[in-house]
């Protein structure tokens, strides 16, 4: 029988429509490949954990401008709680932080605390409404006891209807994001060999990235990516090249150095859909500070490194501080601009590192392009080359000492245990320079923001024991960094944020702060740049004059950087409160006043 | 001496004995929970110390700088409560006269001395 279908022009007209509105229903609770590679079309949302894969922290939200952010507002605060400290042995922290960056997505906001705690807000009326919390319920002595520098989680992935976490115990795990019931869970990082974990994850395609942290413990650092529909392990590239590898000549002794070496990759990574490649920064060698320990240039330790996306092969890998005896991490997030340099068109990945100097790569085969110092206090190099390697970089020794003085050493001493004869006084100290808090980059001004530390550190070195096992869960420094801010050798440390110009490589101003700046950075379309600061202010700079424009005091200390979105036809600027991490721990008497910081845990939402 | 004085003595000496006991058991009573209060408060306050110094006082190298030990330390309770209060400027030991007081610092320091000092 043919049945002939009649429908008239105004009924085919209302399929399609119902079919375009299924259709953007779909896609509004379905975080897709296309979506979170395309995120600067849909600015009202934060979907990828550095704005773009491209890691410009930019929000292309103009809502809030220059004209009018004097009238920026608490909107609402929302507490987290989650501030109990952990840990037993070596390390005991005594409370909890907030270093992460929200996602935003159709009103929907999704946080962490430093306890991997992920909470769903619905924001869409202008006022938190709690949609879930799921707690993994990680263990507050096992891995905290081996983590360095701060009870921390930096945040969470969507990937179609879940959002991914980690925890610092190691284990990452996808939920669904309507109810937050998990889904999936897989041991990834090992703490008993010192392996955690605080870095946002990166899904990629229908993978999820993750890095790991341990460098003051003796892990060999890697990057593994997991099917982020099962947990399942795809692949896991290990940063430290291993027997047979190119680069493995890099360590010279005979006992293994490579095994426990360091370069652990934990801030989340880049990626490039068109060359399908991930940028990912590695951390220091270990022991931090006998670099005798480990003769040669330590490859791919203080490095950034190119990886294929689908397989993990290395590709290509860039070192900034070879045989680096100041613990200056490569750790921090790589930024990718397609601009001219120098009149000439590259596809190029910035990076800010701790040893004082910002540098730009090609990123198709990390060749140097250019290299800056963004601190004022830079003693250990006299500069870099023209391939961007330290000028005070000696190819004749397996041992580097760089510029004299500043790097400590064993000098005459060998055994085991005792403390090295060559103390050193570095700028920038080990705390960079720049640390994990991330850049921010504008397309609209041309310049990249960095949140920057002043400061310079005494250390010294210890003789490390031979053949380390991390599973003895024991620091692995091989000497020990000190300062206080009443010696004048290292003194008080500051801070600023430092913009360069992305085409030339030049500093072009400085806004300078009483403390580091330990939050990090967000620029928006509406010609401001945001950052946290130690001290609880929140703060709008003019993006091309760097002038302060408008400031919030929240009575605690800032850690996490600021991000943008909107919901309801408004924008919105959310930053987590709760001093926590590396600061409060190690380094606050180099900023005594923030000895008396409260920690707080709380999301601050600020709106016209 | 007849059996019966030295059984009257006897009685004598045991009630004087607990006569004067009796105050001290009192004393003794308040002295063990002024102790114990105060050994809870310096246990309270050594948790500002424990990062670098470690729980058991043994200190060594961390992420923050290399520690004494206090467990073999040679100060007198004198000297570590100046070591407290201001610091060792170019060693890394932190001045704490900005963010404890005269009494917390006499508290911590004792805590040191008798939880730590001279213990293997």
């Amino acid at each position: 029988m043919n049945v002939v279908w009649k429908v008239s022009h105004r009924g085919v007209l209302a399929v399609l429509l119902g079919m375009t509105v299924l259709a953007m229903t779909a896609m509004a609770g379905n975080v897709t490949h296309d979506r979170l590679v395309n995120s600067e079309n849909e600015p009202g949302n934060w979907i990828n954990h550095h704005g773009n894969y491209e890691a410009h922290r930019f929000s292309g939200l103009t809502q809030i401008n220059k004209s009018n952010v004097a009238d920026l507002k608490v909107a609402f605060t929302w507490a987290l709680g989650d501030i109990q400290g952990g840990g037993t042995a070596p390390v005991v922290f005594p409370f909890s932080g907030l270093e992460g960056t929200p996602l935003a997505e159709d009103g929907f906001l999704y946080i962490t605390s430093g306890w991997g705690v992920v909470t769903k807000l619905d924001v869409r009326g202008g006022r938190p409404v709690l949609m879930w919390r799921y707690d993994p319920e990680a263990d507050k002595d096992w891995a905290p006891s081996v983590t360095c520098c701060g009870i921390n989680n930096r945040g969470v992935a969507l990937h179609g209807e879940k959002v991914v976490g980690i925890v610092i115990d190691g284990r990452v795990f996808a939920l669904n994001k309507n109810d937050g019931s998990l889904l999936w869970e897989t041991q990834v990082a090992d703490p008993g060999i010192a392996e955690v974990m605080t870095g946002a994850p990166l899904v990629v395609k229908d993978m999820v990235l993750t890095g790991m942290a341990g460098a003051e413990f003796g892990v060999r650092g890697w990057i593994a990516a997991l099917d982020v529909n099962s947990g399942k392990e795809i692949w896991r590239t290990h940063t430290i090249p291993g027997p047979g590898e190119p680069g493995h000549e890099t360590w010279k002794d005979d006992y293994g150095a490579w095994k426990t070496g360091g370069g652990s990759t934990w801030v989340t990574g880049s990626y490039d859909p068109e060359l399908n490649i991930i940028v990912w920064g590695t951390a220091n060698p270990g022991p931090d500070w006998d670099n005798a320990y480990r003769p040669g240039d330590n490859l791919w330790t203080d490095s950034t490194i190119g990886l294929d996306a689908d397989t993990g092969k290395f590709l290509w890998g860039f070192q900034h501080t070879p045989n680096d005896p100041y613990d200056y991490d490569s750790i921090a997030e790589n930024t990718f601009v397609d601009t001219n340099i120098n009149g000439q068109y590259v596809r190029a990945t910035l990076h800010a590192n701790r040893n004082g100097f910002a540098y730009a790569l090609d990123r198709s085969s990390g060749k140097y392009i250019w290299g800056t110092q963004f601190v004022k206090k830079l003693n250990w190099t006299k500069g870099l080359d023209e391939n961007g390697r330290p000028a005070s970089y000696d190819p004749n020794t397996d041992i580097q000492t760089y510029e004299p003085g500043t790097a400590a050493g064993r000098g005459s001493v060998t055994e085991e245990g005792e403390r090295g004869a060559v103390e050193g006084i570095s700028c920038p100290a080990h705390t960079g320079g720049k640390n994990w808090p991330p850049t921010a980059y504008s397309p609209h001004t041309g310049l990249y923001y960095i949140p920057v530390i002043e400061s310079c550190n005494k250390a010294f070195a210890q003789v490390a024991p031979k053949n380390w096992d991390p599973a003895s869960r024991e620091w692995f420094l091989g000497g020990a960094p000190y300062f206080t801010f009443e010696d004048p050798a290292s003194g008080r440390i500051t801070g600023s944020v430092t913009a360069i110009d992305v085409s030339t490589g030049a500093v072009r101003g400085k806004w300078e702060t009483k403390f580091p700046l330990l939050g990090g950075i967000m620029a928006t379309a509406g010609g401001l740049v945001f950052t946290g600061l130690a001290d609880g202010g929140v703060v709008a700079l003019d993006a091309d004059t760097l002038q302060e424009l408008w400031r919030f005091e929240t009575g605690s200390g800032i850690n996490a950087p600021p991000m943008s979105y909107m919901a309801g036809g408004k924008q919105y600027i959310a930053i987590l409160v709760g001093l926590g991490g590396a600061w409060p721990q190690w380094f606050t008497d180099s900023t005594p006043e923030l000895k008396k910081a409260v920690p707080s845990n709380v999301l601050y939402v600020f709106s016209l | 001496m007849g059996m019966r004085v030295r059984i009257v003595l006897g009685i004598f000496s045991l009630l004087l004995a607990v006569c004067v006991m009796l105050p001290g058991v009192a004393m003794s009573q308040t002295s063990t929970a002024d102790a114990a209060a105060e050994l809870r408060k310096g246990k309270r306050l050594y948790k500002r110390c424990v990062p670098c110094h470690k729980q058991d006082g043994s200190g060594g190298p961390s992420y923050g700088g290399y520690a004494a030990n206090l467990r073999d330390t040679q100060l007198n309770h004198e000297e570590i409560v100046a070591v407290i209060t201001d610091g060792r400027r170019k060693k890394g030991m932190p001045t704490f006269k900005p963010i404890l007081s005269k009494g917390e610092i006499e508290t911590v320091a004792k805590f040191i001395q008798t939880q730590f000092k001279a213990e293997p």
